[in-house]
């Protein structure tokens, strides 16, 4: 790999004895799209708080393109940043909004216009310039705030849960548009939710945060099938939870209650674990027959219609409530009732077995 | 009876207070101010062309204008205080602000009397310790008047400050100086222009309220400070002289109605570009 563009090595904030955030080492790649996805108090707004200068650090250093950030302050930083709410200013027009960046930096008055146009145009909002924020959709106010983060080209986008406040089908569209936005330009991006899809569509990366750490960085792939903590495979997706205790444990494998699956850290032998496997990995048949390795029974307890797919509820003999999650045309076919005995399988290399903590 | 007949009733004894108490003296004011003593402009124009009255027109504007601006610029930074402040330092902040409110305004100007007059606190304590030989001329001219009317009308310009500035979201500030501007630029350009609708609601009160003042620069001020109201009160009291108090009294009047018209009517034009 070669040189971070933005390092953050030890970081950390302190409000007296409460840790914000704690130890957080990450390095992110020229162009890459990482997330910040965890929890509200996870920590992963006030790391971005730090980056952006607005929150002085309480330990630990932050650099950019291998330069400390720490003695810059915030207007000499040259990072953009998408508010949570914009933070369109309300008496300029969306014109004077996207100049804004440009006259502090003492562009010339032709050279600025010109800029905007292009700006206003790679946001899809040709011909708005003279309205006001006021009078645009929540959507238009997005694309202005990411226009005038934009528009003076910074080294590093950071966003703020920037889609926080539209509604869902709108939000989707706004997820892609931001993609495109970031292929095409090639901007770095640091980008904080607490919404785990929208950290799945869109990141290179991906940083989950909790208690103001970062538990586990990784693809959006890896996250998803390879949690290294209970949290992650929580947070992330929805995940079946078997409780026990670790055994032979051999470095990449181990089982809980006689289940095997792939260790997600190292664990020792006999410590308080859990098996973790994702519904869709559960095959379901019906009745008790076919007993092998890997295999648990119970009885049905709720089916739901999700349209495309069919959710079954199964409890097990000690109360576990396990979810199966069987495409449609395959849960046809396997013909489960509620009350009835039912059996699941999985394959040893789709389970993670984890610390319990 | 409909809806609308019974929101009529209600309404009767707030026209008959305003119609006695206000329409019928101000229209008996206008009424002498033209036919005394013949029917005629006569005491409009004695206003508007002799200078004893026009500087005292010019004295009201001025103190007036005057005070308006040491409010604002008094009034500013306690309003921003109060809104950044902890919460008991806010409530302890608009408890002071409104001390002047409670009390009596003859109290209140008679307390600056003892405070400023030559044998008075200030002066005794500065020739005491000897940083004086003389004592201080500090009231009964217009920095007497300005301290005292200031004192009175700063909680009108700090109340629609602080709630203009309190529904302003720091994020626009932290926006500012993020895209590139010094925290003095995000000021100006932003965080004061965002203010402005406090900062007129403010102006226009303390300057309104200050046109028709009267107790205090009567006290505290000298001869070259008197005001409207006190010519009003003095073309009376002296002279009997009710045509000509009249026309002053229709010119406050009607001076004041021009200036909050002028002022709304400048305002909706803003709303509506902005």
């Amino acid at each position: 790999m070669t040189d971070p563009l933005l390092k953050l090595a030890g970081l950390g904030k302190a409000y007296g004895q409460v840790d914000a955030a704690k130890d957080i080492n990450l390095d992110v790649a020229d162009g890459e799209f990482v997330t910040f996805l965890g929890p509200s108090g996870s920590g992963k707004t006030t790391t971005l708080m730090m980056v952006a200068g607005f929150t002085e650090p309480t330990a630990g250093g932050i650099s950019l393109n291998g330069q400390p950030l720490d003695p810059i302050p915030v207007w000499k930083r040259d990072i953009g940043m998408v508010f949570q709410h914009y933070a369109l200013f309300p008496h300029m027009t969306v014109a004077q909004n996207i100049a804004f960046p440009l006259e502090m930096r003492g562009v010339a008055k032709s050279d600025r216009r010109s800029r905007v146009e292009e700006a206003m145009e790679m946001v899809g909002l040709a011909g708005f310039g003279q309205r006001l924020p006021k009078e645009l959709s929540g959507g238009q106010q997005q694309r202005v705030a990411l226009a005038r983060a934009m528009v003076f080209k910074p080294r590093l986008l950071l966003m703020d849960e920037p889609l926080g406040a539209l509604d869902k089908k709108l939000r989707e569209h706004m997820q892609l548009e931001i993609m495109h936005l970031h292929k095409n330009m090639g901007t770095t991006v640091l980008y904080v939710t607490h919404d785990q899809e929208e950290a799945l569509v869109m990141s290179d990366r991906i940083a989950v945060f909790s208690n103001g750490r970062i538990e586990q960085v990784g693809s959006p792939r890896e996250l998803y099938e390879a949690p290294q903590t209970k949290f992650v495979a929580d947070f992330i997706g929805e995940t079946n939870f078997i409780a026990g205790r670790a055994q032979g444990c051999n470095g990449a494998g181990a089982s809980v209650r006689g289940l095997n699956g792939q260790l997600g850290a190292p664990l020792q032998e006999g410590a308080d674990a859990v098996l973790a496997v994702r519904p869709e990995r559960l095959k379901v048949m019906n009745g008790t027959g076919a007993a092998g390795g890997n295999t648990l029974t119970g009885t049905v307890k709720e089916l739901i219609y999700l349209g495309q797919s069919r959710k079954a509820i199964i409890a097990l003999e000690d109360g576990t409530e396990v979810a199966a999650l069987e495409q449609a045309a395959q849960a046809e076919a396997t013909a489960l009732e509620t009350g009835s005995q039912a059996t699941l399988s999985f394959r040893a290399e789709d389970a993670r077995i984890l610390a319990d903590v | 009876m409909t809806a609308g007949n019974r929101t009529l009733w209600l309404l009767i004894p707030a026209v008959l207070l305003i119609g006695v108490c206000f329409l019928y003296p101000v229209s008996w004011l206008l009424q002498r101010s033209v036919s005394e003593p013949v029917w005629g402009l006569q005491n409009y124009i004695a206003i508007f062309s002799k200078s004893i009255y026009l500087g005292v027109l010019w004295n009201t504007v001025a103190i007036a204008g005057a005070t308006t601006i040491l409010c604002a610029l008094i009034g500013f930074p306690v309003a921003y205080s109060m809104v950044h402040a902890r919460p008991w330092i806010r409530k302890l902040l608009i408890f002071v602000v409104l001390i002047p409110f409670w009390t009596s305004i003859l109290v209140r100007s008679f307390a600056w009397l003892v405070i400023l007059q030559r044998g008075g606190i200030i002066n005794d304590i500065l020739v005491g310790i000897g940083m004086i030989a003389e004592p201080l001329d500090i009231v009964y001219n217009r920095f007497g008047v300005l301290l005292g009317m200031v004192q009175v009308l700063l909680p009108f310009m700090v109340f629609p400050l602080y709630s203009v500035m309190a529904r302003i979201d720091g994020s626009f500030f932290r926006a500012a100086t993020n895209l590139g501007a010094t925290p003095v630029r995000a000021f100006f350009r932003v965080y004061l222009p965002l203010c402005l609708p406090g900062l007129g609601t403010g102006a226009m009160l303390v300057f309104i309220i200050a046109l028709g003042y009267f107790i205090t620069p009567a006290l505290l001020g000298g001869r070259g400070d008197i005001m409207i109201a006190q010519l009003i009160f003095e073309r009376i009291d002296e002279f009997g002289d009710w045509p000509l108090a009249s026309a002053l009294a229709i010119v406050l009047l009607i001076g004041t109605g021009l200036l909050f018209a002028i002022i709304k009517g400048v305002s909706k034009l803003r709303r509506g570009r902005i």
